[in-house]
This record gives structure tokens, C-alpha cells and sequence, in this order.
């Protein structure tokens, strides 16, 4: 029987080996592939995007516990048969034009990821094109980040142009960074904000049910 | 001989009291703006920069003053590219040690590297621009920042697989911040700074293993060049503050996610200095002066009356509202003016006491708040003794400006001033605290005009 309690406990710990150990032994056992993720990995990153959220755990911990994490899904990942994993949504996250900042944006998509969604990210200072052609490639949220005051409205300038494109209907734009709030959010009507990462997946889990 | 500017700020910086908030707007690339000069043109000229802490010292009524807001020329001096833009700071592009680089492969660091000369040549000329009267600062990469800006941030990770790794890199990062701060220093500047926003990133126990062992010394080394140093942070830095306090620095500034009080009595219990957190964007550069006015006020009565410097949370955005930044020092400086012909305009009254009420006299003290200015507070409790001796005759009321109706009173009344007491709606003494005697026989003459 898998030990899925010492594989979140991996996770959370941030024990590459150890997290990767137990997942070849589950697999081994013959475990499914979708129980490992599912009742394993992905629980021990939801407690690390909580610990995140309630100063517990900082940056550090979290790139360590999602290197665990990393790991261990490269062994399933062979394994895992098309619908095993129903991705929640597949989010196209990326920093916006004229901003070069990408801590934030990547801690955000490491715990969207451990979360149990798709993620497409499309870097640092990218424009709104981009998010565009994303959309049309199957992302269905929009996730903006920026860092600097002057680049901030340029969240708002995706949005627009997304709204032009005819697609904002369509999609959940979820925004964040360090000036951003959720006045600003429901000034330029953007469907989600959250002041960090580990409560990014609580609000856009929410956002989508 | 009056106390200049600069001596109030360093007096704060060094927890004596003083006789009123010292201020200092984190003008760094907005001085562009002053000047109707992009950043990227702005932060690369010696003769602009000093022009621009020249403007913002006289503008902002400043007593102390930024020289170069820029977290990224230490970075570009080490080899990191620079991606430049016209209402930002300079971003760093590309991180040496991430791409197969030692430290021993950096470039030796010297006052001619990069724009350290830019920087160094404008510490001097704004020297010589504002004299002693605004203390300078000279803002300098702190280790952790630039330790990122040099590693990339595989940092993060480097702190728990290779733990050795990154004490000698913070060892060296430490060096590079240390003799950066002694060139300033000798350049001009009062008090030199290390600016480390990431080090709200970790938590206290990677504070306490790898910040802290280097950032103790380097305050002592910036100390023994005869500088006031400083720590400067940002975000959500509070579980890191006390150990930052206990590192010693003169004074530790935060921004708005730090609570003052809070910040206040931890720095307060070591013994260390503080300053903050003016909102940057909601307030400063996307509200009004009202707003600006409330958050000045707001923050000197949190900061409390010693030991404490009102500033922005972190270097102000280029577009950045001059008329916020001067509101900001009309509350710092006491000046209603601006204030007042805005209530003016909106054209906002109330209803007066009854002044003429026979055998009472009534005596209202406008202050700032007595419970947090101490003029204010010598004031009220001048009346408040003389009180005692009229048996009933005398009615007092403080009015606090923060109060809605305190500003109407004032422009019915015509009080220019704070603190000032009015006897029966006449304004009778304005900011100097008067001897008992003498309020005593303003109180009797008029109630002996009343008889």
C-alpha cells in the first residue's frame, strides 16, 4: 500500500529523494499513477501554498517543495493515461508588457501547477498578443503579474484587448504583483485577484466552480 | 543657532527627540519627472540628478533626500545587462552567476565602475547644492538584492541545497556594499543605506543563518566612516523585523504592509530608529492631496514622537503627483494654507460656539493631537492648569484636526497655526506654549469684559 502521507510529507519537507523514492515505490507496487498525484503529491502542495499563504513557509521553501514535486511527477508522468488527469483549467500566466519581473509570476504558476492545473507560461514582459494567441491555443484563464506601478496598467491594456478580440467573455483573467489590489482589480474588471500566491489557487478554484 | 534640516533628521536617525516628524521623500527616478526628463536620461547624468535632489529638497521641503534611487548599479557594475526604460529604474536582464560564472570571474568593483562614477559625482555637486541644510542619503544594493540580482533566482533553492554557496556569496555581496557605502560616504553623504526588498522574501530562521551574520558588520563598517546607516525593506517584512532590529543598523525603514505601532515598539525595544510607510500608489501616485494630507497625518500619529522619520514605502514612482509629495510636507511643516483653501473652495462651514454665555469663558486648544504631538500636548496642559484655578469659570475643548468640524473652526477663526489657543473665539497664542501667567490674565481680562 502507498504511503501517501510520507509522500506529502516529502512534498512539503521539500525531500527530492525521498519524494521521488516513494513515488518509484508506489509505482512499483502498482499504485495507480492517478492516486499518486492525486492523493499524494498534489494534497502535500495544497499545504504548502496554506503554510505560503499563512507566513510559514517563504520563496525558499516553496521552490524546494515544488522541486519535490517536479521530481516525483517526472516518474508518474509516463504512467498517466490521457483523462487520468483532468486538468482543472489550463491558465496562461505571464508577466506584462514592459515588466521583467518573474519571481511572483513563477511562484504563481508552481502552485497553480501543484494544484492540479495546466499551466502555459508565457515568460516575462509579454504582450497582450501573446495572451491573445494563448486564449486561442486553449487557455480558458488569463493570469496577469506585474511589479511596477507603471506596468500595471498595462494589465489592464490585456484585458482590453482581449475584450476586443472578442474572447474576455470566454476566459477568467485572474491578476496580481506587488501594486496591484482588488480595487484595481474591479476597476478594469478582471475576474480574480489574490495578494499572494498561495491564495491564488483558493480564489481561481473558486472562481471556476 | 537654529537646527537645520539636517541635524532634525539625524536626530531622529538617532532616537533623540525632536520638535517635530522629519520627512524624507524617496525621490529617486521621479526626479526625472521634476525635470521633465525620462529615467533612463535622468539616472544617467550626474548634473540632472543633482539638479533633481536640488528641486525635490526645495519642492518637498525635504530634510533629507534620496541622491540615486537605483537598486541595479552595483548589478551593472558586476556585469548584469541592463534593460532600461523611460519611467522606470533600470531592470536587471541577466544574472552572470546563473551562466556558468565564479565570483572570481566578476569584474574588480571600483569607484569608476559602471555608473558608480555618475552616482558618486552626483553625491558631490548635490552636496553642493543643498549645503548642510538636507542630509543625503546614499542608497546602496543590500546584500541579499544584489545577491539575487547576481545568482538569478536559483537562489532560493542554492539557500537549502548548497548552503555554503550562498554565505560566500552574501560575504562577497556584503564586501561590494560595504565599500560602495564608504565611497558615498567620502562623496558626501550623511547616512548610507542598504536597500534589501528580497529579505522580506525568507523566513526568520534564513534571516538569522545568512542575513544577519553580514549585515551587523557592515553597519559597523559604514559606522566607523562616520556614517547614520540604514536599512531599507519592503513588502511583508514583519516576521523578519526583529531580527533585522537586532542587527543594529541606526534606523530601519518599511513600507505600507508594515504596521507602524507595531514597527514602532519592536525598533523602540533595540534601541533602533524607523521610518515609513506613506502608501505609494494608492496615496501617492493615484490619489489626492486629501488623501496624501490624511496618510502624513495618519503615519506621524502611529510613528509616534521620537525615534521616528515619515517616509514613503519605497522609492516613488516616476508619475508620482508633485502636489501629493507637497501636501505630504504641509502637514510635516505645520502649514494649513493649502489645506484650508481647499476646504475653502469647497466652501465647507459650521456652526460656532456661543462665545458670549456670561461668567464662562471658553478656551479651545486646536492642536494636531495631543496624545501624539508633544508641542500640542504642553499646550493642552497649560490650559488644563490654568483651568483648575478659574473654579468652573473656564470651559476647555481640544480640537484635534483630524476631526471633520477642525478645519471649518479654523478658517472661521483664522488660525493659521498648530497648536493655538483661542479665548472665546479669538485666537490668543499661536505654536508658542505660553507661561501660565500670562494665560491666566488673557483668560480674567476677558471675563472681566464679560462681567
Amino acid at each position: 500500500m502507498a504511503d501517501f502521507n510520507s509522500m506529502q510529507e516529502a512534498v512539503i519537507g521539500g525531500n527530492l529523494p525521498e519524494a521521488t523514492r516513494l513515488t518509484q515505490e508506489a509505482l512499483d507496487e502498482g499504485t495507480a499513477p492517478s492516486a499518486i498525484v492525486n492523493d499524494g503529491l498534489i494534497p502535500g502542495m495544497l499545504v504548502v501554498g496554506e503554510k505560503f499563504k499563512n507566513n510559514e513557509f517563504y520563496v525558499p521553501e516553496v521552490l524546494i517543495a515544488a522541486r519535490a514535486m517536479k521530481g516525483a511527477m517526472a516518474l508518474v508522468k509516463p504512467f498517466l493515461k490521457e483523462g487520468d488527469m483532468p486538468a482543472l483549467a489550463t491558465v496562461a500566466i505571464g508577466t506584462v508588457q514592459g515588466d521583467l519581473h518573474d519571481i511572483g509570476k513563477n511562484l504563481v504558476a508552481m502552485m497553480l501547477e501543484g494544484a492540479g492545473f495546466k499551466v502555459m507560461d508565457l515568460g516575462v514582459d509579454v504582450s497582450p498578443e501573446k495572451f491573445i494567441e494563448a486564449v486561442s491555443d486553449g487557455a480558458s484563464v488569463v493570469a496577469l503579474s506585474a511589479l511596477l506601478t507603471t506596468t500595471m496598467p498595462n494589465i489592464g491594456r490585456t484585458i482590453e484587448a482581449l475584450k476586443e478580440a472578442g474572447l474576455k467573455d470566454g476566459v477568467k483573467v485572474i491578476i496580481g504583483g506587488a501594486p496591484v489590489t482588488q480595487a484595481y482589480c474591479d476597476e478594469i474588471g478582471a475576474d480574480g485577484y489574490s495578494p499572494d500566491a498561495g491564495s491564488c489557487v483558493d480564489m481561481l478554484k473558486a472562481l471556476i466552480a | 543657532m537654529a537646527q537645520t534640516r539636517r541635524e532634525l533628521l539625524l536626530d531622529a536617525l538617532h532616537c533623540r527627540p525632536t520638535p517635530r516628524t522629519p520627512w524624507v521623500p524617496y525621490v529617486g527616478c521621479h526626479g526625472g519627472k521634476l525635470l521633465h526628463l525620462p529615467a533612463d536620461v535622468y539616472l544617467r547624468d550626474p548634473e540632472y540628478i543633482a539638479t533633481g535632489v536640488a528641486t525635490a529638497a526645495e519642492r518637498y521641503r525635504a530634510d533629507g533626500l534620496p541622491v540615486v534611487f537605483d537598486l541595479q548599479v552595483e548589478a551593472e557594475a558586476l556585469g548584469c545587462e541592463l534593460v532600461w526604460s523611460s519611467e522606470n529604474p533600470p531592470a536587471v536582464n541577466s544574472h552572470p552567476l546563473a551562466h556558468g560564472l565564479d565570483l572570481s570571474d566578476l569584474p574588480e568593483i571600483t569607484p569608476d565602475s559602471g555608473r558608480l562614477p555618475v552616482v558618486i559625482e552626483a553625491i558631490r555637486r548635490a552636496r553642493a547644492r543643498v549645503g548642510d541644510e538636507v542630509a543625503l542619503f546614499g542608497l546602496v544594493t543590500g546584500p541579499f538584492t544584489l545577491a539575487l540580482h547576481l545568482l538569478g533566482s536559483d537562489i532560493f533553492l542554492e539557500m537549502v541545497l548548497n548552503e555554503e554557496r550562498i554565505h560566500a556569496l552574501l560575504a562577497y555581496c556584503a564586501d561590494i556594499a560595504g565599500r560602495v557605502g564608504e565611497w558615498y560616504r567620502e562623496a558626501g553623504c550623511d547616512v548610507v543605506a542598504a536597500v534589501d526588498p528580497m529579505t522580506s522574501q525568507i523566513s526568520p530562521a534564513h534571516f538569522a543563518q545568512f542575513i544577519a551574520p553580514v549585515a551587523a558588520p557592515l553597519w559597523q563598517r559604514w559606522a566607523a566612516v562616520g556614517a547614520t546607516t540604514a536599512l531599507f525593506v519592503c513588502g511583508d517584512a514583519w516576521r523578519n523585523v526583529p531580527g533585522m532590529c537586532a542587527t543594529k543598523p541606526d534606523a530601519l525603514f518599511v513600507d505600507e504592509q508594515i504596521d507602524l505601532v507595531a514597527m514602532g515598539e519592536v525598533a523602540r525595544a533595540h534601541g533602533v530608529a524607523f521610518g515609513g510607510n506613506i502608501p505609494l500608489t494608492t496615496v501617492l501616485l493615484l490619489g489626492n492631496t486629501d488623501d496624501a494630507r490624511r496618510a502624513a497625518r495618519q503615519c506621524i500619529e502611529l510613528g509616534g514622537a521620537t525615534g521616528y522619520v515619515l517616509a514613503p514605502g519605497c522609492d516613488m514612482p516616476y508619475d508620482t503627483k508633485p502636489e501629493n509629495v507637497a501636501a505630504v510636507a504641509e502637514v510635516v511643516h505645520g502649514d494649513f494654507t493649502g489645506e484650508i483653501a481647499a476646504k475653502e473652495a469647497a466652501a465647507v462651514t459650521i456652526e460656532l460656539p456661543d462665545y458670549t454665555k456670561p461668567g464662562e469663558v471658553l478656551v479651545e486648544v486646536v492642536t494636531l493631537d495631543s496624545l501624539s504631538c508633544a508641542p500640542c500636548q504642553y499646550m493642552v496642559e497649560a490650559v488644563r492648569a490654568v483651568e483648575a484655578q478659574f473654579g468652573g469659570q473656564v470651559r476647555w475643548v481640544e480640537h484635534k484636526l483630524k476631526e471633520d468640524d477642525t478645519i471649518p473652526l479654523m478658517m472661521a477663526l483664522g488660525v493659521k497655526s498648530i497648536p493655538t489657543i483661542i479665548i472665546d473665539g479669538a485666537v490668543t497664542f499661536s505654536s508658542i506654549i505660553p507661561e501660565a501667567t500670562k494665560l491666566r490674565e488673557s483668560i480674567e481680562a476677558r471675563l472681566a469684559a464679560k462681567a
